[in-house]
């Protein structure tokens, strides 16, 4: 009998197939059952597949996928083949498409990165499947920086993805338990707070003894099972999730069995509720702890197709540090493969905590694979930290070359974390140590990290000629990996000299990328492919580069490519006029990826600009955090835009002369700047100018109202050429600053067309002062006119209808057919939200009144 | 919540009929505003019924767009305002 569950049965019921159902509550509250209770139900020809995620300190990498995939050989297939994760989730998803089934994934609390991001894979692609996969996870552990909390967030506004609850049993179902049985109801609700483990745990001990706390109550039924059987709840109680059968005396194992403490399912016991697991556990003296923990570690060693993570776990518990050195790397490579970085990271922090006797050599590996995972999962500053202390160790042994690429790896963590001149000093000093030596792989990727910085810092020559060398050696070594991710780096900085060779040999990087199945290099040379060309507005391979970049970044949960892909589409939307795609697109970085920070800059620079632009309030608002942001990463591509949107607001705000300033270079005829922004924007310039980047100086030299170099961009020294690059908004406003009254005012209509008020009313201003009088008033699209929205043709058949006349006689007068009639209505129906034509009929003579 | 001043400008007037139509009119507006997170506090209208000035709460200048594109309603210009009356300072 199931108390109090029904409603929530009732939607498991009702959730139809292409429906993730997320189910929280507490321990003990009676999830599993009510999944179990749910799964009864069902036909029994509808697959019903569990994933359990384990409590071990460092979970299974993929677990879940693990025990659901041995009803699925596809799946078991490709994992023990140990597949890239996108290839294991892809040929899941596959095995759900042909026809109904249910997947369980328990306590996904305790999930590991990799079964996070399958929840998260999915969650975005449910819908469009025949199955229900239904997740129970512990609410109360997952607190605000739990890494599950981060699935529940980004699948909260995914449409096929349902949360629910499990409530506490009320006071008056733990009475109606009690009752029977003669017992305090009362106490026992306060003590059990409606907990239906707790409660039916208190309830099956005898009546005469009801236990003050619960955890005794638990323990007190172990101890009367007998010390065998004691013993055996003690074994299992330290193997988390599900402990082998054979890890205990068989014999001793029936009372256990027989009281409900444990279940036996496929060869493995576990305890029926974790709470008594972890009560049995606490009572454990530590010192036996850990001598259990090493006799469970002999016997699952012994045992094959044992995962290295459960062996790497009891190694440590029971202190066992040689085998935590031999299963903790094991544990690690097998997460990392499976995409779970997080996991690996952890499983080489265990390895490095019990590695000071060993080898050097064995040490200075652990430190620098932990260095790598850490880079890889995002956890930076201890990659830096794990990365020096790799440094120091092959230092100490004389190995440069593997210090040398440590050092790359660092250099490259140093610059995310906004530590810029540090990491051109790790750099240059890896590329010094290793010149001295013959060189080799660790050299190419060195040069490579150092063209990458020098590329983002847009020291392009520089960035050409050490890229130039790190492509030569990896062409030599046969590192396609390396080539792949120095080609990317020499290529983007061929943009702002030779941009058709920059696309060429940024495609070649993607390609050497692809082929090695670097997804993460593979995804950086689409999205450089696309910014690269936005920065310098050629729109088309922009575009096109971007939307692969979003698409591709999006199927692998890439999830930093993709939001840095849709900035730049945002950014490359405004500049060609389309600024409500725009606007949407900024929203979705702005609350999508607070922590990403140069997509930030883009997006804040953008809205801020939009804002300037349609005359709407609160431009200083996002610019500053623009300029703060940009300011921290001391990037010209970051500082340029944001300064110059500065500018452009300030001189908006001022009454804005001359008209094209900002988009036309006039000699001495700077726009009116504050002393501060003039002072930051000329700072700006000078780094533009030193870097050579022609649309920069170009941009800013103009607010600066200097004379420009040949090098900068044409448009800029000329005011020709916005139309034809796919920028309105500099088009109107260079025809609008012209001396052809007729020109002028074709700028103001055009200003007026792209939504550009402010500046459109700068422009009116001008004109009038200048004597000319007669000024468009504004674009007046239809729906302007309408406020229900309503068409032409819409608002024809309205009438007629609000005439009283049926679909034939208003087809008949509209020469259309009465099906085509019938269709209008229900049009207008929908849009004035009314039900009935009268209704229609009595709103349109309201309105033309 | 941000409060701002929109105008619009209805160059055929705006008539909203003062019983249940104009009533669930109203509603949709509000509904439709909903979506976006913003709220109609309340608005001035012109005699001519061509101009209105509308007080609204919401979260952004964008919020304020995108429900008026929602409803169909026209946008001239969007202030953002704080709340002066006479006795203000008392």
């Amino acid at each position: 009998m199931l108390l109090e569950r029904d409603e929530l049965l009732a939607v498991l019921r009702e959730s139809a197939p292409g429906t993730m159902v997320l189910i929280g509550g507490e321990a003990g509250i009676g999830k599993t059952t009510l999944v179990q209770a749910h799964c009864d139900t069902l036909p029994s020809d509808v697959p019903v597949r569990f994933g359990f995620c384990d409590a071990l300190g460092t979970p299974r990498a993929l677990g879940p996928l693990h025990d659901i995939a041995r009803t699925m050989p596809e799946v078991a297939g490709r994992l023990s083949a140990g597949a890239d994760r996108h290839d294991v989730f892809t040929t899941f998803l596959d095995q759900l498409r042909p026809g109904p089934s249910v997947t369980v994934v328990e306590d996904a609390q305790w999930a590991d990165e990799g079964t996070l991001d399958l929840l998260l894979y999915l969650g975005r692609r449910i819908g469009d499947l025949p199955a229900v996969v239904l997740v129970t996870y512990r609410s109360e552990e997952v607190g605000r920086d739990h890494p599950l909390r981060r699935v529940l967030g980004d699948l909260a506004t995914a449409r096929p993805v349902r949360r629910i609850q499990v409530p506490a049993l009320s006071q008056a179902a733990v009475t109606s338990l009690a009752e029977p049985l003669g017992l305090d109801t009362a106490r026992l609700y306060a003590l059990t707070g409606g907990n239906p483990f707790f409660v039916t745990e208190v309830l099956s001990t005898p009546a005469d003894d009801l236990p003050v706390t619960v955890r005794d109550a638990v323990l007190s039924r172990a101890d009367r099972l007998g010390s065998a059987a004691r013993a055996v709840l003690d074994i299992v109680s330290l193997v988390p999730d599900r402990a082998e059968m054979s890890l205990v005396d068989p014999e001793a194992l029936e009372p256990c069995l027989e009281s409900g403490l444990l279940l036996l399912e496929d060869g493995m016991v576990r305890f029926r509720h974790e709470l008594a697991r972890r009560a049995v556990e606490t009572d454990v003296s530590a010192v036996r702890r850990s001598l259990l923990h090493g006799r469970v570690l002999d016997h699952l060693a012994g045992l094959q197709g044992v995962d290295p993570a459960r062996l790497s776990h009891h190694a440590e518990a029971s202190g066992d540090r040689t085998a935590v050195l031999r299963y903790a790397p094991i544990a690690a490579r097998l997460a990392a493969r499976a995409g779970a970085h997080r996991e690996a990271a952890a499983q080489y922090a265990r390895a490095v905590r019990h590695c000071a006797a060993a080898q050097v050599q064995e040490q200075a590996e652990l430190w620098e694979h932990l260095a790598h995972e850490c880079d890889s999962s995002g956890a930076l500053s201890d990659g830096i930290a794990a990365a020096q202390r790799a440094i120091e160790l092959w230092q100490s042994i004389g190995n440069t070359e593997r210090q040398g690429a440590v050092m790359a790896q660092c250099s490259l963590m140093l610059w995310k974390t906004a530590q810029n001149a540090a990491a051109r000093a790790m750099a240059a000093a890896a590329a010094e140590l290793l010149e001295a030596g013959p060189p080799g792989r660790a050299l190419a990727q060195v040069h490579a990290a150092q063209a990458r910085l020098l590329m983002l810092a847009r020291e392009m020559p520089a960035a050409i000629e050490v890229g130039s060398r790190a492509v030569e050696l990896a062409e030599r070594l046969g590192d396609t990996q390396t080539l792949g991710r120095a080609l990317n780096a020499v290529g983007t900085a061929h943009f702002l000299t030779d941009p058709d060779r920059a696309v060429e040999l940024l495609e070649a990087g993607l390609d050497a990328s692809a082929q090695v199945g670097d997804d993460a290099g593979t995804a950086a040379a689409m999205v450089n492919l696309g910014s690269g060309a936005g920065e310098i507005r050629r729109y088309e391979v922009a575009d096109r580069w971007l939307g692969e970049a979003v698409a591709w970044s999006g199927q692998r949960d890439l999830d930093s490519s993709r939001i840095y892909a849709l900035a730049w589409q945002a950014r490359s939307d405004f500049e060609q006029g389309r600024w409500a795609a725009a606007s949407q697109r900024v929203e979705e970085v702005i609350a999508g990826a607070p922590q990403h920070v140069p997509a930030q800059i883009i997006a804040y620079t953008v809205l801020g600009r939009l804002r300037a632009r349609r005359g709407d309030p609160d431009v200083s608002g996002p610019l500053a955090t623009a300029w703060r942001l940009a300011q921290q990463t001391g990037d010209l591509q970051r500082l340029w835009p944001a300064v110059a949107a500065r500018a452009e607001a300030e001189w908006m705000s001022g009454g804005g002369e001359p008209l094209d300033a900002g988009i036309t270079s006039r000699v001495g005829e700077a726009a009116q700047l504050g002393e501060d922004l003039a002072a930051e924007v000329r700072a700006t310039y000078e780094l533009a100018l030193r870097l050579r980047h022609p649309w920069a100086v170009g941009e800013l030299g103009c607010w600066l109202g200097v004379e420009l170099p040949d090098f900068a961009a044409a448009p800029y020294r000329t005011g020709e050429g916005w139309r034809e690059l796919g920028c309105p908004f500099e088009a109107a406003l260079v025809l609008a600053a012209g001396d052809d009254p007729e020109r002028q005012v074709a700028g103001l209509q055009e200003l007026q067309q792209l939504g550009a008020r402010a500046a459109a009313d700068l422009v009116a201003r001008q004109l009038r002062r200048e004597g000319l009088v007669r000024l468009p008033r504004g674009p007046r699209p239809t729906t302007r006119e309408n406020p229900a929205g309503l068409t032409d043709r819409e608002t024809e058949v309205l009438a007629l209808v609000a005439q009283q006349l049926r679909n034939t006689e208003i087809g008949a007068r509209l020469h259309i057919s009465a099906k085509t009639v019938d269709h209008h209505v229900s049009a207008v129906l929908g849009k004035l939200g009314v039900s009935t034509r009268q209704e229609a009929g009595r709103w349109f003579r309201a309105f033309s009144e | 919540m941000t409060r701002y001043l929109v105008e619009r400008t209805f160059p055929e007037g705006l008539a909203i009929p003062i019983d249940d139509r104009g009533a669930k009119a109203c509603l949709d507006v509000v509904e439709g505003n909903a979506e976006h997170g913003v709220t109609w506090v309340h608005s001035y209208v012109s005699p001519d019924h061509r101009t209105t000035y509308c007080l609204y709460d919401g979260p952004s200048p964008e919020a304020i767009r995108h429900a008026a594109e929602t409803n169909g309603l026209p946008v001239d210009r969007i202030t953002e305002v704080r709340v002066l009356d006479p006795y203000f300072y008392h």
